[in-house]
């Protein structure tokens, strides 16, 4: 599904996509492949959801966010459909997903939630809480961004 | 941030148009000229508002596995935590959190066996064990984009 020449093709996008008016075409000369090519490629790796999207990759913390917090909720399982679809469709909230819960640490259902301030933050989350009937989740605001990398990915040996 | 480099900005995280010139497309979409995108993305990126501008991609597609781990970390011990994990190229993102278990970080590696064998080593060579395993079961979001001046980041 993914040959030796997408993977050329992914590694340079890794690299970080050139600013100039014609991208595509900057990297496909780097790496011998005719831009048409190129492009078709990426197209292709997008419809097949390899590639999420092309972008900037933002360093929240400067742009004024600083109220993050994780949250992690109970949920009964029958009713996590139906959450994790609310919890998605709110513009506050970034990441929605389902995890174990460990007999220390009851919760299944985990977001990352997003605003202006820490207060504001918890306003969203309480919010969240009462239109979905929760009462039972544990906030875990962030204290410090330790490390923050993107993720390479290379080809199989 | 001025107005246009918020717009230019939030327009380019939903993703730069995959055709030849996407920064003419950007440009149209927010009312300027393919130039002042260009600038205003590479300003950006100067000030480190921006690190890259780059590719998002599927782990799972890829073959990785990833998943998001935490632990219990003594607050006299926490940089030299951060430390060991600062050096691992699996980790990519490691937040220090208000809670008992206080260090979440996330790992990717080509299997889960691989991601296992990680936390074990990483249990060892931290003492700050057990290592808690929370690999997503279902995604419900993963962000897309946010309006100007409220934007995250993946992971």
């Amino acid at each position: 599904m993914i040959d030796d020449r997408d993977w050329d093709v992914l590694e340079r996008l890794q690299e970080g996509v050139p600013l100039a008016a014609e991208p595509f075409d900057l990297m496909a000369a780097e790496i011998g492949m005719a831009p048409e090519e190129f492009l078709q490629r990426v197209k292709r790796l997008h419809e097949q959801g390899v590639i999420r999207r092309l972008g900037p990759r933002v360093r929240h913390h400067r742009v004024g966010i600083r109220g993050n917090i994780m949250v992690a909720w109970r949920v009964p399982a029958h009713r996590l459909s139906e959450v994790g679809g609310l919890f998605a469709a709110e513009d506050k909230v970034s990441h929605c997903y389902c995890r174990p819960t460990l007999d220390s640490f009851p919760y299944n259902l985990y977001t990352m939630v997003h605003a202006k301030d820490p207060a504001a933050a918890e306003q969203v989350v309480a919010g969240l809480a009462e239109r979905c009937g929760l009462s039972q989740y544990v906030m875990l605001p962030t204290l410090r961004e330790l490390k923050k990398t993107s993720p390479r990915y290379r080809r199989p040996d | 941030m001025p107005d246009l480099a918020a717009r230019v900005l939030a327009e380019a995280q939903k993703g730069l148009p995959l055709v030849p010139r996407p920064f003419l497309a950007i440009a149209r979409a927010v009312g300027c000229s393919e130039q002042e995108v260009i600038d205003l993305l590479e300003d950006l990126r100067d000030r480190g508002v921006v690190r890259e501008v780059s590719a998002f991609l599927d782990p799972k597609k890829l073959g990785y596995r990833s998943t998001l781990a935490c632990m219990t970390v003594p607050s006299e011990r926490v940089e030299q935590v951060a430390a060991v994990l600062e050096a691992m190229p699996q980790v990519t993102h490691n937040y220090l959190r208000d809670h008992e278990l206080s260090m979440w970080f996330t790992v990717i590696a080509p299997s889960e066996e691989a991601i296992r064998a990680l936390l074990d080593e990483l249990a060892g060579r931290t003492g700050c064990g057990p290592i808690h395993n929370l690999p997503a079961s279902e995604v419900f979001k993963i962000r897309v984009a946010f309006a100007a001046g409220e934007m995250t980041d993946d992971r």
